[in-house]
């Protein structure tokens, strides 16, 4: 085991997760103005230019967001890595805003200009960051579930946003389109949702469900064949989809990765009933909505390929990323925006001067109110979007709205917790 | 063999079961009981303490030369952690068992992080440089009181 330069306080500064977590539901506002302003026209098509907007203001605005800062936070406690040029991540976070802004920008206003600038923004931003985060993950000589996880996320990633790259610069003609549009539209979801957002959430879940919850562990072995249930039909089904399988290939591919996610949620969702703290808080909750979304996700997904109507598409979209990827990580942003801004302004005061509790860094009352909220979003944007009403699409709307702006505020008001000085 | 991450882990898991009891008791509304509980999740952590801080660290830090290491940290988190557990204490004398039950809380993640970090990377190191003396070190801890 390498043990020098081993140190058990890796964490970054605290500005470079916050910044990420932060800008994430500002970004929520962004997606949830664009529902409100098109109403159930952005729910007609999956090709529509406004539609891949709203869809990229919520995987990279938002859960890429999240993700990112977790990434820099836990991969030095869960995995026991450092990241290297860790001052970089705050050019990440300043590329990602411009190249997110720039994608979206460019797709709403039909700006081809724009477009360069995107391709630029989050090439860069993705590199850096992937380069960061991979040397860190390959120098890791444990092989824990959680490692893995990440690695496949990470790789997943990588191959994401290449695909999307190619067809930003395909649709503007900056070089001629590689494969067939429908061909990289598939594995550019498949691979940015499945493995990039799917990996972490069910590698973090390993570990994170025991940890905050005081549950039984993940077992072991479970959570190693459910990770290579995952690589073999992630591999599987780019293999099909590159050579345009038919519909029963395709279930076939995805049936044991869809069979270990299932198994995942049944393990944790177990967990969580036989945990032994019995204190019911709003971050329970968010992951009990997120758990009961992903297996949904997946009906409405394996459903689509028998029976391709594009409300499908919209089902599964909602449910992964806004009730399943968006709320886990709106939950942990719960449990530990608190613990971070304690740890890195209270915990050397402790036993000097009175420190706060958690509770009062951010105040249950303020999370419980902010999780209703994002639950009425997603029961009214859910059958807003499958049944094609536009009035219950925009109050879908202005309840995201509202959960995002209450989030904004509730980071904020934790932020805003600093020590008291004397001088 | 029992390994020490094993051995160690074990003792984490039973103190985590305390304070579960406890919290258990103290939302349920029983006070005294809860009290009775939080004394003892207080007690099996300052043993738990005592196990690292008078054996197993010394040990390791003997065996590698490293002092200003990971133990360091470890013990600079005991003091952090011994702090909120006077709080604790404090609530429990003056009846107020929302701050026990907040105090408790604010420690419980501070905890599971510093095991997260103690069972992934500081105990695997014990086993694998002082894998002799294993058998030792886990009598000696046993016999704490």
């Amino acid at each position: 085991m390498r043990s020098s330069g081993l140190s058990l306080d890796q964490a970054p500064p605290e500005d470079i997760p916050f910044r990420f977590f932060l800008t994430a539901p500002v970004f929520g506002l962004l997606a949830g103005s664009l529902i409100l302003y098109r109403g159930v026209l952005v729910f007609s098509s999956s090709w529509h230019f406004e539609t891949i907007a709203l869809t990229h203001l919520i995987t990279l605005g938002w859960v890429m967001m999240i993700m990112m800062g977790a990434f820099y936070q836990l991969v030095p406690v869960l995995a026991g890595g450092q990241v290297p040029w860790i001052a970089l991540s705050r050019v990440v976070h300043f590329f990602m805003i411009i190249g997110i802004l720039a994608l979206a920008g460019g797709l709403l206003l039909i700006s081809p200009l724009l477009f360069p600038v995107a391709i630029a923004a989050l090439l860069l931003a993705f590199t850096v960051f992937l380069t960061q985060l991979l040397t860190a993950l390959f120098r890791v000589k444990a092989n824990r579930p959680v490692v893995v996880a990440m690695r496949i996320s990470l790789i997943s990633l990588a191959l994401a946003v290449s695909l999307g790259v190619l067809e930003i610069g395909a649709i503007t003609g900056l070089w001629p389109p590689l494969i067939e549009r429908s061909i990289v539209k598939n594995l550019h979801v498949t691979l940015a949702l499945s493995g990039g957002i799917g990996g972490l959430i069910i590698g973090v879940g390993f570990h994170i469900i025991p940890m905050f919850y005081l549950s039984s562990p993940f077992p072991e072995k479970r959570a190693i064949w459910i990770l290579r249930a995952g690589m073999f039909s992630l591999a599987a089904v780019s293999v099909m989809l590159l050579n345009s399988a038919g519909s029963v290939l395709l279930f076939t591919a995805m049936l044991p990765g869809v069979t270990a996610s299932i198994i995942f949620t049944l393990t944790v969702w177990q967990m969580l009933l036989k945990r032994k703290r019995k204190v019911v808080d709003a971050t329970l909750r968010f992951w009990q909505i997120g758990l009961l979304a992903f297996p949904l996700s997946l009906l409405c997904l394996s459903v689509h390929l028998f029976w391709p109507d594009e409300r499908l598409t919209f089902a599964f979209g909602l449910l992964f990323l806004m009730g399943f990827a968006a709320t886990i990580t709106n939950g942990m942003l719960y449990k530990i925006v608190p613990f971070l801004i304690w740890f890195h302004r209270f915990s050397t005061l402790v036993g000097k001067v009175k420190v706060p509790l958690l509770k009062e860094i951010l105040p249950a009352k303020r999370t419980s109110g902010q999780l209703l909220q994002a639950a009425l979003a997603m029961l009214t944007l859910l059958p807003g979007a499958l049944l094609q009403i536009d009035w219950l699409v925009r109050a879908g709307a202005i309840f995201w709205l509202t959960s995002s702006g209450w989030l904004v505020l509730n980071l904020i008001f934790a932020f805003r917790q600093k020590p008291v000085t004397n001088d | 063999m029992q390994t020490i991450n094993e051995y160690m882990a074990a003792d984490h898991a039973r103190c985590d079961q305390l304070y579960a009891d406890a919290e258990a008791e103290l939302l349920s509304g029983s006070f005294e009981k809860g009290r009775e509980k939080m004394l003892a999740f207080e007690a099996g952590m300052r043993r738990h303490f005592e196990m690292e801080e008078a054996i197993l660290f010394p040990a390791f830090e003997e065996a590698t030369g490293m002092t200003q290491g990971p133990t360091m940290v470890m013990r600079a988190e005991h003091v952090q952690m011994n702090g909120i557990l006077a709080q604790i204490q404090e609530s429990l004398e003056i009846d107020d068992p929302d701050t026990t039950l907040g105090a408790g809380e604010t420690l419980l993640m501070l905890i599971q992080q510093h095991n997260m970090k103690e069972e992934g990377m500081l105990y695997p190191m014990v086993d694998q440089q002082l894998t002799a003396q294993v058998p030792d070190l886990i009598q000696k801890m046993d016999a704490i009181e």
